[in-house]
């Protein structure tokens, strides 16, 4: 066990390595240098030639690609639009973004396991037709369109809670206040994958074998349901939440921009547009770290519902 | 007898419409969409016809025992249904679209360039420079339907390929290509689609290729378990015996029975990259204005939302109904093409 | 039974926090939203517009904008410039404070010229001040600048923030844009990057106290966003957004929408050095076959107002009735034939699509080129929109690979920063590669001299030459400054796009 997870934790480091490699090339591809963007309409050949010289843009590419990396290693990669260490322009943006991931997971997770549970059980109920009929529209709306009704109906209309920024840490009660909306809006897509998923998969370990033979002992229904149909159904639950991942990470960059949001993902965006390379190559790695750190931690728990998995 | 009613319902209202378009505007060969519409027009006469006046179509299929249990299994589910008929309906407004809006998607009233609610003459309304969004939101499916397919078919082919690849010769080309395809993924997708569009320029082509490349591990992992059960089976063995090469062996046995879990997987992915498009339109990346496509109204909407709200409206149910169709297509072939119930 | 109480727990902190007491109406507290993230407030490197605006509060400069962007005495209370144009003098006040409670001498004035100066510091702001040759401190209150040549328009370069010395050697000089410490009206009290800036009143500032005690600033850069965020009341003022969400805050009574002229020119340009670009009955052509006198009011609206010179109405010299008149006139009919006869030809080559080159970033402008690349397209052209990333789109410019390009620009109160730089031979943003002799010896002279009325005539000469003969841009719209805030605020007008007039010398903002 402990193997596995060393083993998995070293494999973030050919995973930076080639993500990183992927942006430099992708980034050298991008037209525009930072230093024309920056100086906008106060341009001037000079000014340009200063600032080139002072990030080291004219070093040939693998040279600029070694210095990035060990630069942003030893912390000492500067971002040329903010003039500071990418390091912690990066760090101080980090909390928002896993705050808010983190609560729309569990949003997510507390909402669509019961519901898809619930739903399965009472097959052709009518909780389970309008239950599955909002999480099938749930998966078809473009997120920052769900947070900007979010933001018109909680905020502008009801006053309930304010509608974009960040409040503070999330156990004050302004920062409690201030994620909500966008948590919420993030977990959409994923309450609505996760209880159809759940649901689907509950129906199809209540047909096995062995719960009949539970049955068939006497067993309560209720016993039934939670000791034995719900962890196993847990596991495709699990595998995709893992998939959805994906599809959460890109959410979160655009619900970060609707709700003025001070995350990483926003920050990565903003890189992008301003041809800000060092940032860019900080933020996104960051990012990816993140995806594969969560992705490990899925697996984890699958060792944790089901102790007949080893990863020995 | 009830269906051939409505058949030929259906028939007389495309004939109106051709005959109002060809006969009374002349729009018959004009220009490159009058022409794709023309074809069309006279491919859904053709089979109107054939399925009012002969009636074993469906005869020789449905002799196929496949896809007879298939069919069944379809049948039972509503949504499914319901979603055929849906993409039907958009399919038509997307080849049909110069025949059957009412106005021109993108000509401007200059003395007159305001919003107005949704009336008798504007059923969806106009958006600020007094469009209709009617016809503006059906031009907008053949924008939306051919991004959608053309990225999963960039998607696929690169997905498939490498999965193939992978799960064919497993050992180290497995590793490394699963290995490079799970870095590619860890990269946020749509900052990488906003990057790739940013190095290669706005535009159709590249907002596809953009799309297309990102969540290529679906595919790549799909086909890759496939074709490693497959591998094990006795046929491919036999095949591989008798002297097939890899590329045949892969073409022959393998793809063919990988199809219909793709066909699935596909359904669902251009559900998918429908919504990614939207997602770059709100960044500022999507189609080029005054093109009208649905991801680009839905944001200009957003300034107008308060007062105008049919302009986020129409464009978003557009968005919503057709993901929404994708996906419930997406899972009724899931339930029908399920291998445990044809086996 | 552990689940049940997750979520009871959960729930329970959602409700509390939900209705806990919404924060309590301060009038002392000031929140705005701004469209940008703050990313530097360095006095000697604000180049970028929110960087500059926010600085602005925190840091003052020798002189400052009053009433109608005149200049007006700021910590230097006078000046003396020499007859040449040469040497310029400067009085400081005695008892200014920076926010540590040192005083404000003119080592510290020395000491924010020179690093701009400084080529090794690169700084955007040299443009500027680049005719400045040495600046030395005379006594304690008292500062020589030294010109290698007269530059009538230096004042405006007087403006710039002076940061403490001693502060800068204390917390070192390349961490003052994150810690910035001046003598404005506020000092820097807490910056959570990417969200919002904390200041609060500086209570020995040299003028008076603020009467907000506590300005937050937060950065804010959807508009719906913002427009929402003013609607919900989480800001006082807000400054992005688009026409479409002021149309809603002018009819509000809840609501003030303040508007002034001269935030900058939105034109339209082409490249003098690109086929058919080049060809001056195509330029015609393509203004001809647009209604712009049609559109950009109703595109515009309230943000901004049709322009027909290149300078601000606030600006002089101006020459609008003129140029109005001798511009291009909407006449499709002369458009269409322009562009058969150009076809036919060759110069218009058969599968030639005219590209519309504008910045995503301006939607007013992006709706512009739509309706721009319409009208062309009726006309017998064929035209599309490139909306692009400004990023992408300013490099491509200036490799000449646009021909057709949308701009907006802002700069400040004097046509030499206006005109110079866009239109001369050698100019830096001379996108158009334009190249004309007499324009160039006309913004020479109009730089030498600092005769009102010569300077004049020769920035008319200038605009009637570029605008009307050669077509080399095309005016749109001056855009307007918005501001939209609650209707208690008191005393906020806009006017000056370079800064936030919080405390100005002729206002004091406070909420009612």
């Amino acid at each position: 066990m402990f193997g596995y997870m060393l083993k998995r934790m070293l494999w973030l480091i050919p995973v930076l390595i080639g993500v990183s490699l992927i942006l430099f090339i992708i980034m050298e591809l991008v037209p525009g240098d930072p230093a024309t963007i920056m100086l906008g309409t106060n341009v001037t050949p000079e000014a340009v030639e200063a600032l080139n010289e002072k990030f080291g843009f004219d070093e040939p590419f693998h040279v600029r690609y070694l210095l990035m990396l060990r630069n942003f290693l030893t912390g000492e990669l500067n971002s040329i639009y903010y003039n500071d260490q990418v390091i912690s322009i990066v760090g101080r943006r980090l909390t928002a973004t896993i705050e808010l991931g983190l609560l729309s997971l569990i949003i997510a997770v507390l909402v669509a396991i019961p519901t898809g549970v619930i739903a399965a059980v009472k097959k052709n109920s009518i909780f389970d037709f309008i239950s599955m009929l909002f999480a099938t529209i749930g998966i078809s709306v473009p997120a920052f369109f769900t947070g900007i009704i979010f933001i018109y109906l909680f905020s502008v209309r009801l006053r309930i809670f304010p509608s974009s920024g960040y409040g503070g840490p999330f156990y004050t009660a302004a920062g409690m206040r201030h994620l909500i909306l966008p948590a919420l809006a993030l977990s959409t897509v994923m309450i609505a994958s996760t209880s159809r998923l759940t649901r689907s998969s509950m129906l199809d370990v209540m047909k096995e074998d062995y719960l009949l033979t539970a049955r068939s002992k006497g067993l309560k229904e209720k016993v039934i349901i939670l000791k034995h149909a719900f962890r196993n159904a847990l596991i495709p639950v699990l595998t995709n939440i893992g998939n959805q991942l994906a599809m959460m990470f890109g959410g979160a960059i655009l619900i970060e921009s609707v709700f003025a949001w001070p995350g990483v993902g926003r920050l990565a965006v903003r890189a992008v547009e301003y041809r800000d390379q060092p940032l860019v190559f900080g933020s996104i790695l960051i990012l990816s770290a993140l995806f594969v750190i969560s992705n490990l931690v899925i697996d984890l728990l699958y060792v944790l519902i089901n102790p007949r998995i080893s990863y020995d | 007898m009830k269906k051939k009613a409505i058949f030929i319902i259906l028939l007389i209202i495309q004939l109106y419409v051709n005959y109002k378009n060809w006969f009374l505007k002349g729009q018959i060969w004009d220009s490159l969409e009058v022409r794709a519409a023309t074809v069309f027009s006279v491919f859904i006469t053709g089979i109107l016809l054939l399925l009012i006046f002969k009636k074993n179509l469906f005869s020789s299929l449905k002799e196929n025992d496949l896809f007879l249990k298939t069919w069944r299994e379809f049948n039972k589910n509503l949504g499914g249904k319901l979603a055929v008929v849906m993409l039907l309906m958009i399919f038509y407004a997307a080849f049909m679209a110069p025949f059957i809006a009412p106005y021109s998607p993108t000509a401007i009233d200059y003395s007159n360039m305001t919003y107005s609610p949704p009336s008798l003459e504007n059923w969806f309304g106009t958006d600020d420079f007094g469009r209709d969004i009617f016809s503006r939101v059906l031009y907008g499916a053949r924008i939306a339907l051919g991004i959608g397919f053309a990225a999963v078919l960039v998607n696929a082919t690169l997905g498939v390929t490498l999965g193939l690849l992978a799960g064919y010769y497993g050992g180290k080309a497995d590793m490394i290509i699963m290995r490079i395809i799970e870095i590619w993924n860890s990269i946020p997708f749509i900052l990488l689609a906003l990057a790739i569009i940013s190095a290669l320029g706005r535009g159709m082509v590249n907002l596809i290729i953009a799309v297309g490349v990102t969540g290529l591990i679906n595919f790549s992992r799909l086909t890759r378990s496939i074709v490693l059960q497959i591998k094990e089976k006795e046929y491919v063995e036999a095949a591989r015996a008798l002297g097939s090469s890899d590329r045949r062996i892969l073409i022959k046995h393998v793809l063919p029975n990988s199809i219909s879990s793709l066909i699935v997987l596909a359904t669902l992915r251009i559900g998918i990259s429908i919504l990614i498009v939207a997602g770059l339109s709100f960044l500022g990346l999507g189609i080029q204005p005054p093109t009208s496509a649905w991801g680009t109204m839905l944001n200009r909407g957003q300034e107008y939302l308060v007062q105008a709200p049919w302009m986020s409206i129409f464009p978003g149910l557009a968005i919503v109904i057709t993901v929404l169709s994708f996906n419930l297509l997406g899972d009724a072939l899931r339930d029908a093409l399920d291998p445990r119930q044809l086996e | 039974m552990q689940n049940k109480l997750v979520i009871f727990l959960l729930t329970a902190v959602l409700l509390i926090s939900a209705f806990s007491a919404v924060q309590a109406a301060n009038h002392e507290r000031f929140v705005m939203g701004i469209e940008d993230e703050v990313s530097d407030l360095d006095p000697g490197n604000t180049i970028i517009s929110v960087n500059e605006r926010v600085a602005s509060l925190i840091f003052d400069g020798l002189v400052q904008y009053g009433e109608d962007n005149r200049i007006v005495p700021g910590i230097a209370h006078d000046w003396t410039i020499s007859e040449d144009g040469l040497e310029y003098v400067f009085e400081l006040r005695e008892g200014v404070l920076f926010h540590n409670g040192e005083e404000l001498t003119a080592e510290d004035v020395v000491f924010s010229y020179e690093r701009i100066l400084d080529p090794d510091f690169g700084s955007g702001l040299k443009a500027k001040i680049e005719a400045v040759e040495s600046v030395e401190a005379l006594d304690d209150y008292t500062v020589k600048f030294t010109l290698s040549e007269p530059y009538a328009p230096l004042i405006l370069g007087m403006t710039f923030g002076i940061a403490s010395k001693s502060y800068a050697e204390e917390v070192g000089e390349e961490n003052l844009g994150r810690n910035p410490m001046g003598a404005g009206p506020f000092k820097m009290e807490e910056w959570d990057a990417g969200n919002r800036i904390v200041l609060s009143a500086f209570e020995d500032y040299w003028r008076t106290e603020a009467n907000l005690k506590e300005v937050i600033i937060r950065s804010i850069p959807e508009s719906s966003t913002q427009a929402m965020e003013l609607r919900s009341g989480g800001i006082d003022f807000g400054v992005n957004l688009d026409v479409g969400q002021l149309e809603t805050f002018a009819e509000d009574e809840d609501f003030q929408v303040k508007s002034a002229a001269g935030a900058g020119i939105n034109f339209a340009g082409f490249n003098f050095e690109m086929e058919p670009y080049n060809n001056r009955e195509f330029r015609e052509a393509v203004i001809q076959a647009v209604p712009f006198d049609q559109m950009i009011p109703q595109i515009f609206g309230l943000l901004g107002d049709r322009a027909y010179s290149m300078l601000p109405p606030t600006l002089w010299p101006d020459d609008s009735e003129y140029l109005a008149a001798n511009l291009p006139q909407f006449d499709p009919e002369a458009a269409s034939a322009t562009f058969d006869r150009l076809k036919a030809e060759g110069v218009i080559e058969n599968n030639f699509v005219a590209e519309v080159f504008v910045s995503n970033s301006r939607p007013d402008q992006v709706k512009v080129a739509e309706a721009m690349v319409t009208a062309l397209n009726q006309a017998g052209l064929r035209a599309e929109v490139n909306a692009m990333e400004f990023g992408t789109m300013w490099d491509m410019l200036g490799r000449g690979e646009i021909g057709l390009f949308f701009l907006r620009f802002v700069s400040d109160p004097d046509p030499d920063y206006w005109l110079y730089r866009f239109f001369k031979s050698d100019g830096a943003l001379n996108r158009a590669f334009y190249e004309d002799q007499e324009v160039d010896q006309w913004l020479d002279a109009a730089r030498v001299t600092s005769i009102q009325e010569e300077r004049e005539e020769l920035y008319t000469n200038v605009l009637r030459k570029v605008l009307t003969e050669d077509i080399v841009f095309y005016p749109m719209a001056h855009s307007t400054q918005i501001y939209v805030m609650q209707d208690n605020v008191v005393g906020l007008e806009p006017g000056n796009s370079l800064l936030i007039p919080l405390v100005t010398p002729t206002a004091n903002v406070y909420k009612e």
